[in-house]
């Protein structure tokens, strides 16, 4: 089991400015599955999302000194890692990767989506399915911070509270965004949504 | 209030349960430490001295304060150099003083000796006045030169 387990954030936190790196590791272990689905859902590509999360994480070992704790370290590390995703993502452009196929047939075991295909109709799960992969492919075409609002919104099920300031912006911003992401997939996703 | 439909916010929901491949994030640890360990060895001391500098100052708030006392410091030196005496006598004159310095120190030289050389050395003649932008003048043979001469022009 390791070290520091059990410890809480503030005291991961303290020991590695301490030079504790083993208090780090357990930081890395407690938040990349927060932040791989963050930055995965903003990339769509798994190689890219690993070398972010490794710079995410480089960084804020460097900056851990200046974290003053003013804001929770999960909001830091989250705004860390959503301003490189979306320098990333402006130098790249629209080249599109979609890998998500791979990751995507995990969830048919999952207990929600079982749920959402359990009508025994095969049309409507091959829907859903479509629907899916439609829907990914409505994502990728959404501006870059569009996508992160909508991963943190609807995917993460962050409160714009929290996505407010991760981006530093305003909650009204944050709304306002939602609302033209929101429009801009149902835009992409008309034609095979049922009336 | 949720503008979006209600299937396409239950499909993204659907979204936060795919996972990267098993073991990924053990081996995520492990690559982290190994690239970690590799940029240490990799920086040289005074990259190490820079790293460590710019963390330091990045905990360093300097007040709006500080710059404006540091150009109000600024100000007042620059204002006490240009209103020095000393400093403003003109560049020409300090040229002049110190060419004219540079020839007493020279013994046995003098502009109105009788030089047996038929070509001597150009002197420059110092002047109180726009010594400095003003082209040297020179002694010139003592013979005359002859009339027929064929290479005069």
């Amino acid at each position: 089991m390791p070290e520091h387990s059990e410890a809480t954030e503030q005291d991961l936190i303290a020991h590695t400015q301490a030079g504790d790196p083993t208090a780090f590791d357990e930081l890395i272990r407690r938040l990349t599955p927060r932040l791989y689905g963050l930055v995965y859902h903003m990339t769509s590509n798994h190689e890219d999302t690993n070398d972010l999360l490794q710079e995410v994480f480089a960084k804020a070992y460097q900056s851990l000194n200046g974290f003053q704790g003013k804001s929770s370290f999960y909001t830091w590390a989250h705004s860390i890692a959503v301003n490189k995703t979306l320098n990333f993502l402006k130098k790249r452009g629209k080249r599109h990767h979609v890998s998500l196929n791979d990751v995507d047939s995990a969830i048919e075991n999952d207990p929600d989506f079982i749920e959402a295909t359990a009508s025994k109709d095969p049309v409507r799960e091959t829907d859903i399915k479509e629907l899916q992969k439609k829907l990914n492919e409505a994502m990728l075409k959404l501006s870059p911070n569009h996508r992160a609002v909508v991963t943190m919104f609807d995917i993460q099920g962050m409160p714009h509270s929290e996505i407010s300031k991760i981006l530093g912006i305003s909650e009204g911003t944050v709304r306002s965004r939602l609302f033209y992401a929101h429009q801009a997939l149902q835009n992409y996703l008309k034609e095979f949504r049922k009336p | 209030m949720n503008d979006l439909d209600p299937e396409i916010a239950k499909l993204l929901r659907l979204k936060r349960y795919e996972q990267p491949p098993e073991n990924y994030y053990e081996d995520f640890l492990l690559e982290f430490q190994r690239r970690q360990r590799v940029r240490s060895m990799r920086l040289s001391l005074w990259e190490k001295i820079s790293l460590r500098f710019s963390e330091l100052t990045e905990q360093i708030r300097i007040p709006a304060y500080a710059y404006a006392a540091v150009g109000a410091c600024a100000l007042v030196v620059s204002t006490w150099i240009l209103a020095d005496p000393s400093t403003q006598a003109s560049p020409g004159a300090s040229i002049a003083a110190t060419a004219q310095k540079t020839i007493k120190q020279k013994p046995g030289f003098s502009l109105t000796s009788d030089a047996p050389s038929a070509f001597q050395t150009p002197v420059t003649i110092p002047s109180q006045r726009f010594v400095g932008t003003l082209p040297p003048q020179y002694l010139l043979h003592n013979s005359p030169v002859p009339e027929n001469d064929p290479f005069r022009f």
